[in-house]
Order: structure tokens, then C-alpha cells, then sequence
């Protein structure tokens, strides 16, 4: 029993170091690094959110209780929604490590362990992990928010103590009921599909979870506004939005605070007597249905805990097996697809390999795919944002440039992504692959990578997008449109895409301080957007207008294509360059003692 | 073909390769052993230029590697010790990716890949990916890798890890093949019985230094033993193997 418990304790350990040292977050740097980073910037957006952006609104702003119960609806929405969306993020980024995999397999299954005691030890470090994720992100929030609301007011060491109790179970609660949706999900997939399904399925799904959070977690400050009246009013949202079911969950743990400091005679200053009479009628017609909202928090909440680990105790009852692959030629038509590929678009061995190496790894690699999906992300949550409050116009002439700048803002950002991505490597141990079989001629390699990206990304972008303009402005004014988008997208592709070393082997910081130029740089991408929207609104109207603004932009993409080639020669950068025949491939960094200089001669 | 000229590597002010010479003749296969440590793996590493030396050269014919290092690659084959591949790719999909960065044709790729490996045994597994593999289906696809593109100088490390005996068996026969077709080959490996069955040439290496360059049969003679495993530990062990053993098993049995 003890030996159980030891070898419980080992495991645990292990499959925590796991979560932080996994192939995701950091293939090979120093795991306290990574912990110390992860846990600050938790901690600290949360102090920063609070204090900066809410601190003025309660201490100066609203000097009121009942404006400040209705006021601070919104901000527990906001608390507990982004709780919710960084914790289910968190668990779609760690999707693999959630369970015990074929890795757990080969190491532990022949240690003479219980393979109940392993599949416990991983559920006990999950539980773990989670639970110090919460705390760090709803920590120094639960603490601020409640001191900020009752600043203006009398309330006991008692009631406030309970408030910050209260914000920090609710949005924790909220945070773990979210990560146990996730969980359900996989575990269940897992369960209907069986390991060949599920690891066939896994990928595609986890980006698209980490797109649909990550959009909703970007526009949440403006979803996240008027809760009383967009979440609370009415009957038929209500039931479906689990944000609003914690909040009631909240507001049944601290309203009787709020109906206390009310209670108290707090002197309104006589140009608010108005506004704090209609703010106090309408909390106190929410406050049935909070209770309602609770119980409803409770229940989904129980049952998802129940049912997540129901099935994950079920679904690693044994230890993973690699699921047998069956070998199946591959048909005429994808043979044919090859061919076609290989002749048409990517005609010399080099820029084939450089395009199929890229497909395969921004498809298959983790680290790669959340890269471009993050991307993908930050886009939606833009083209939301433009698209805001506008139907269907019928013709070019009449829409709004910001429907026109749409499809340069999404391109732009999703190459930005794809240009990240492209500076991870693959797969550093078999970078020697690279080295061996390098023939020194970079520019067909990366020729070969733009091909794959506009095929793979921009093609398909424009092609969603197009289905949205086909409907917004008319099948003409949408195809000259996604023409215009395609001409840009190479534009973008021979700007973006133009590595110093070979992507995907080596890892290319990017130039320049980030922090201070990234708001120059969206602020650059919107002010060109717009003035290219104006323009193609302008050549969609006529038909010499039109040939112009054709005949600009492929003159353009020939200049754009041209000036890499320029730029490359004049930085040496040719097929037949010394300097780049002798690419030094990146190779494992570094053991993190040797950064310190430890080992290095004095 | 190939000549190491008083190749040192020294990491840290420690010399783990020091002042080794040899060459590699066309037609010859070549034996490289030594115990773990003696700085095998660094020689090799030294001889396909992916390290430099710290003194010392190697030249094929004629130049040294460092000079043209992608001319001198591309008559180069490579099976190193340890298969690390990129587990996302499958079998097939690796050796394209290799055969086009080596700019074979694609006509030749598509009929040399599926033969390859079907040759190997692991026909069936093309198209899975190399992350489900087992250390001797690697090891398979990287013995294709090296020899897709029609390589003058083949160089094995530890080429036998993980393969089953049918296999083993197979590679011994093609290294000989290989070597009647006037390729140059250094054969790396522990397995003594497969270096005096291959190989016409030993070099042995111990702590770094060369301690034996001659064919087989003339160590036996010289040394008047009956095998190369007899020679191999006369030369680089300093404890009798036997006593060794008993020690560890007594350490092993103690509570």
C-alpha cells in the first residue's frame, strides 16, 4: 500500500513535469523558466486588468450601490467568461497530455505498476494542474475586484471576506467546469471513434477549439457589456449561456452583501437619485432569477464533472496500444491531384520538397498547427469586428470600405501566423536530415514553401471569404473582389515569407522590438486595408476602372516577386552562394547551466 | 576516396578523438571499432562533416570536405547512429523528401521508394506514420535513405541496431554487394561477428587513439588468436571479461 502510494507520488511528479516540459509549450528549455513565466504572466494580466482598467471606474466613477451592483454585473460576465475561455484554452492547447498516451505506454508499462495506480497518478496531476492554473489566474483578481466594488462603502471584515471568497470559487468553479466540457469532448470522441478515429480526428479538432476560443476570448471585452439587459433580460438565452449561470451563482452568494450596504443609508449625491432608484428596481427584479441561474450552475457543473470523469476513468482503464495502421494505396483521383502538383506548380525535386515538407508539417505538427489556428483566431475575431451590423448590400459601389478592407485584414494576419510557424522547427533531432541531403539551393526550397502556403491557406481563405461577398455584394463584384484578394495574398506571401535561414529547420527571430512596433504595424495593416478597400471600390464601379486596378495590382505582384529576388541577391542569398550553401541547420540549444555560463571558460 | 588525416576533437580541452589517419578505398569495406567511449561516433561525425575538427582534415578525392561540403554530400550515404526522423511524415513521404532535396527525378523516386522499402520488409508500413515505428523499421528506412541516390561513399554507424536477424543478415550481403559495385564503405558496429564477416579492412579505436589499421586476417596472424573478438579484447580491454561479469552478477544478487 505504501509502495503504491510512493510510486503514485513518483508518477504524479512526473506527469506534471509533463504538462510544462511537454512537446507544446517547450521541447527543450528549462522547465522552471517556463513555470515562472506561465505563472507571472497569469498572475499579472489579472492585477493589470483589475487595477488598471477597473480601478477608475469604481473608486472615481461610480459612487453609488446600486449602480455599482448593476455596474458590476458586466465586470463579474467579463471575470467569469474570460475564466471559462483561458481555462478551456488551456486544456484544447494541452489536448495530448490530457490522457495517458502510447509514450506513458512504453515507459511505465513495464514497470511493475498497477496500471489503475498510473492512470490515477495522471488524473491526480490533471487535477493538480488545473487547480494551480485557476488559482493563478483568478488569484489576485478575487482579492482586488470585491476591495474596489465596496470602496466607497461601509462593509465588515465578514462580507468582504465572503465576497472574495465567493469571486474566487465562482470563477474557479467556472474555470473547471470549462475544462471539464473539453475534456467530456475528447474523452468522448476518444470513446466514439475508437484510437484510429481519435487520433485521426484529434488534430483538426483541437485547432478548431482553439480558433473558436480564442476568437470568442479576443472579442470578449465587447461581449462582455450591457449583461443585464443582453444576458439577463428575456427568458430564452438564458438557459444557454454558461457565463449567466455562474454569474447567478455569484450573485446568489453576494447579494445579500449588496442588499446590506444598501440598507446602510448611503447619501446619493441628488443628480444620480434617478438613475440609483431605476439601477436598485432592476437588480432586484434580477434577483429571481439568479437563484434560478445557480441551480443551473450547480447541475451542468455536477453533471459534467460526473461525466468527464466517468469516461476518462473508463477510456484509461488500460494503457494506450499504437492503433495498427492499414496500409491503402492511394486512388486514381489523389494520384493524379500528386501529379498534377508536382508537374504544374511545383515543377523542380527542391520546391517539391520544400512545399510537400511544409503542407505535411503545418498539418501534423502540434506546435505548428496551434501557431497558424492562434492566427486564424486573432482573424476571426477581426473580420467579426468589421462585418459588425452589416447585411447583405447587393453592389460593390454601395459597401462600406471596411467590408472591402476585410479580406486584406484576415490574409494579412493569417500569413503573419504562418510566417511564426514557419520560424519553429519541425523536428530539431532530424534537422541532420537536412544537412546531409542540402543541395544549398534555398531560393527553389522557399519557393517551394510560398507555393504550399498560398495552396493551402490563402486559396482557402479566399475561397470563405468569397462565399461571404457572394452574398454581400453579387457574384461579379465578388470574384473581381477575390481576384484583387488573390493578388494581394502573393503580394503578402513574397513580403512575409522571407526567411533569413530555411523555415522550418531553423528557428528565426523576428526583427525588430515587437512590443513597440506590433501596434504600429496593425495600425499600418488597418490604414492600408482601408485605402485599398477605397481603391477597389473605386475600379469595381467601371469597367476601365476596373482593367486599371487589374493591371496595378499584377504589376505590383511582378515588382513584390522581382524586389525579393533583388533583395536576396543583394544579401548573397543565391542558389549557388557560399554563405547559404552552408546553412548552419539549428541544432539542440544549449543546456540552460551553459547560458548561465557556468561551464565556460573564465 | 576518402582520407581522415590526423583528425583531433577536443570538447572541453579533452581530446575524445586524437590524431587519427586512415583511408577509404573504392571496393573496400572497412571495419571501425571500439568500445563505447573510444570516439567512434565523433570520428563519423567528423567524416560527413557534420562537425568540424578541431585539427586535422578529411579529403575525398583529392579536397578537403570543407571546401565543397555539398558536392562532397551529394557522393555521400549516411546511416547514423542514433534514427532520429521526423515522426509526422511517414516512410514513404521521408524518403521523397530526401530523394527531392538530393533532386532525383520524381519518375525515379516513385519506382525506387515502394521497392525499397517492400525489399526491407516494411512495404506494408509505407504509408504510416514514422512516430508508430519500431527502432528497427527506422532503423530501415534510414539504410534506404542513404543509399536512394546512388551514393560512392557509405558510411554505417551502428547500422544493425534494432534490426531483426533476417534483416541483419540482408545488410551484411548488400554491404558486400555494395562493395563489388566499387563503392567505399566504413562499417561502424559492436557486433564483432559482422565486422569479420564484412569487412576486409579493421580500424580499431581506443580512448581515442588508433590502435590497430590492418586487414582481418593479418591481425589474427599477428596477434596469433583465432578470432577478431579475441583480438578486439586483447587490444581494448584491460579486465578479463569473464571476472568482470561475476562481479556484476554478485552486485546484482546483493539485498
Amino acid at each position: 500500500m505504501a509502495a503504491s502510494r510512493t510510486a503514485r507520488r513518483l508518477l504524479r511528479q512526473h506527469f506534471l513535469r509533463r504538462f510544462l516540459d511537454n512537446d507544446l509549450i517547450s521541447p527543450h528549455t528549462d522547465r522552471h523558466e517556463v513555470l515562472v513565466l506561465l505563472a507571472t504572466a497569469l498572475a499579472v494580466s489579472g492585477l493589470v486588468i483589475t487595477v488598471l482598467f477597473l480601478g477608475q471606474k469604481y473608486v472615481i466613477g461610480i459612487p453609488t450601490p446600486g449602480l455599482t451592483s448593476v455596474a458590476a454585473l458586466d465586470d463579474k460576465f467579463l471575470y467569469i467568461s474570460a475564466s471559462m475561455l483561458v481555462m478551456a484554452l488551456m486544456a484544447a492547447v494541452q489536448w495530448d497530455a490530457l490522457a495517458l498516451d502510447e509514450r506513458d505506454t512504453a515507459i511505465l508499462g513495464t514497470l511493475p505498476i498497477e496500471t489503475r495506480d498510473i492512470g490515477r497518478a495522471k488524473l491526480e496531476a490533471l487535477a493538480t494542474f488545473v487547480a494551480a492554473f485557476a488559482v493563478l489566474l483568478n488569484g489576485v483578481p478575487s482579492v482586488v475586484f470585491p476591495l474596489l466594488t465596496v470602496s466607497h462603502f461601509h462593509v465588515s471584515i465578514v462580507a468582504l471576506v465572503r465576497m472574495i471568497v465567493v469571486h474566487a470559487a465562482v470563477t474557479m468553479g467556472a474555470g473547471a467546469y470549462a475544462f471539464l466540457t473539453i475534456l467530456l469532448l475528447r474523452e468522448l470522441l476518444r470513446l466514439l471513434l475508437g484510437p484510429r478515429g481519435f487520433r485521426r480526428l484529434a488534430g483538426p479538432v483541437q485547432a478548431v477549439l482553439v480558433i473558436g476560443l480564442g476568437t470568442a476570448l479576443l472579442l470578449l471585452p465587447a461581449i462582455a457589456s450591457n449583461v443585464p439587459a443582453r444576458w439577463l433580460s428575456g427568458t430564452s438565452a438564458l438557459r444557454t449561456v454558461p457565463p449567466a449561470w455562474f454569474l447567478g451563482l455569484y450573485e446568489g452568494g453576494t447579494s445579500a452583501v449588496t442588499l446590506t450596504i444598501r440598507s446602510l443609508g448611503f447619501a446619493v449625491p441628488a443628480g444620480l437619485v434617478v438613475s440609483e432608484r431605476d439601477a436598485r428596481l432592476l437588480y432586484d427584479s434580477l434577483l429571481p432569477r439568479f437563484s434560478e441561474l445557480a441551480r443551473m450552475s450547480a447541475i451542468v457543473l455536477s453533471a459534467t464533472a460526473l461525466a468527464a470523469l466517468v469516461l476518462y476513468v473508463w477510456n484509461n482503464r488500460r494503457l494506450p496500444l499504437p492503433p495498427v495502421v492499414r496500409h491503402r494505396p492511394h486512388g486514381r483521383a489523389r494520384r493524379l491531384a500528386a501529379r498534377l502538383v508536382g508537374d504544374v506548380l511545383v515543377p523542380s525535386p527542391v520546391q517539391r520538397a520544400g512545399f510537400f515538407f511544409t503542407l505535411r508539417t503545418l498539418a501534423r505538427s502540434a506546435q505548428h498547427r496551434i501557431s497558424i489556428a492562434g492566427a486564424c483566431a486573432v482573424a476571426a475575431a477581426a473580420a467579426i469586428l468589421l462585418m459588425h451590423g452589416i447585411r447583405a448590400i447587393g453592389s460593390a459601389a454601395a459597401a462600406p470600405v471596411r467590408v472591402l478592407a476585410l479580406q486584406t485584414v484576415v490574409t494579412v494576419i493569417v500569413l503573419v501566423g504562418v510566417r511564426q510557424a514557419l520560424a519553429i522547427p519541425a523536428e530539431l533531432r532530424a534537422n541532420w536530415t537536412f544537412s546531409m541531403a542540402w543541395n544549398g539551393d534555398m531560393q527553389s526550397f522557399v519557393e517551394g514553401v510560398k507555393r504550399a502556403v498560398i495552396a493551402a491557406l490563402a486559396l482557402p481563405l479566399l475561397a470563405l471569404i468569397f462565399g461571404l461577398h457572394l452574398y454581400m455584394l453579387g457574384a461579379l463584384a465578388a470574384m473581381e473582389h477575390a481576384a484583387a484578394g488573390f493578388l494581394i495574398s502573393l503580394i503578402a506571401v513574397e513580403w512575409l515569407v522571407r526567411p533569413e535561414k530555411l523555415p522550418l529547420t531553423c528557428s528565426v527571430r523576428p526583427a525588430g522590438n515587437l512590443k513597440a512596433l506590433g501596434p504600429i504595424y496593425v495600425m499600418l495593416l488597418f490604414v492600408v486595408a482601408y485605402n485599398l478597400g477605397r481603391l477597389e471600390r473605386w475600379a469595381l464601379t467601371g469597367g476601365l476602372a476596373n482593367f486599371a486596378m487589374l493591371m496595378g495590382g499584377l504589376i505590383l505582384t511582378y515588382a513584390a516577386a522581382r524586389l525579393s529576388r533583388i533583395r536576396r541577391r543583394l544579401s548573397g542569398a543565391t542558389s549557388t552562394s557560399p554563405l547559404l550553401a552552408r546553412i548552419e541547420f539549428d541544432d539542440l540549444p544549449d543546456a540552460p547551466t551553459q547560458r548561465l555560463g557556468l561551464s565556460e571558460p573564465v | 576516396m576518402l582520407e581522415a588525416h590526423h583528425l583531433v576533437k577536443r570538447f572541453y580541452g579533452t581530446a575524445v578523438v586524437d590524431d587519427v589517419s586512415f583511408a577509404l578505398r573504392p571496393g573496400e569495406v572497412t571495419g571501425y571499432l571500439g568500445p563505447n567511449g573510444s570516439g567512434k561516433t565523433t570520428t563519423v561525425r567528423m567524416l560527413t562533416g557534420l562537425i568540424e575538427p578541431t585539427s586535422g582534415s578529411v579529403t575525398f578525392r583529392g579536397t578537403r570536405i570543407g571546401d565543397d561540403l555539398i558536392a562532397f554530400r551529394r557522393r555521400l550515404g549516411y546511416v547514423p547512429e542514433e534514427p532520429h526522423l521526423y515522426p509526422f511524415l511517414s516512410g514513404r513521404e521521408y524518403l521523397e523528401l530526401v530523394g527531392r532535396l538530393r533532386e532525383l527525378p520524381e519518375s525515379l523516386l516513385r519506382a525506387k521508394i515502394p521497392a525499397m522499402l517492400a525489399s526491407l520488409g516494411i512495404g506494408d508500413a509505407a504509408a504510416q506514420s514514422i512516430g508508430s515505428y519500431s527502432k528497427g523499421m527506422k532503423q530501415k528506412v534510414l539504410i534506404c535513405a542513404a543509399l536512394l541516390h546512388d551514393p560512392d561513399l557509405v558510411i554505417f554507424d551502428e547500422p544493425e541496431s534494432g534490426l531483426d536477424v533476417g534483416t541483419a543478415l540482408v545488410l551484411r550481403h548488400l554491404v558486400r554487394a555494395l562493395a563489388a559495385r566499387g563503392k567505399a564503405i566504413l562499417y561502424s558496429s559492436h557486433v564483432l561477428e559482422s565486422v569479420e564477416k564484412v569487412c576486409e579492412k579493421v580500424i580499431v579505436l581506443h580512448r581515442g587513439r588508433v590502435v590497430a589499421d590492418a586487414s582481418v586476417q593479418h591481425l589474427r596472424t599477428v596477434m596469433a588468436r583465432g578470432s577478431l573478438e579475441e583480438v578486439f579484447s586483447e587490444l581494448v580491454l584491460n579486465e578479463d571479461p569473464e571476472r568482470t561479469a561475476a562481479d556484476l552478477a554478485t552486485l546484482v544478487s546483493a539485498r
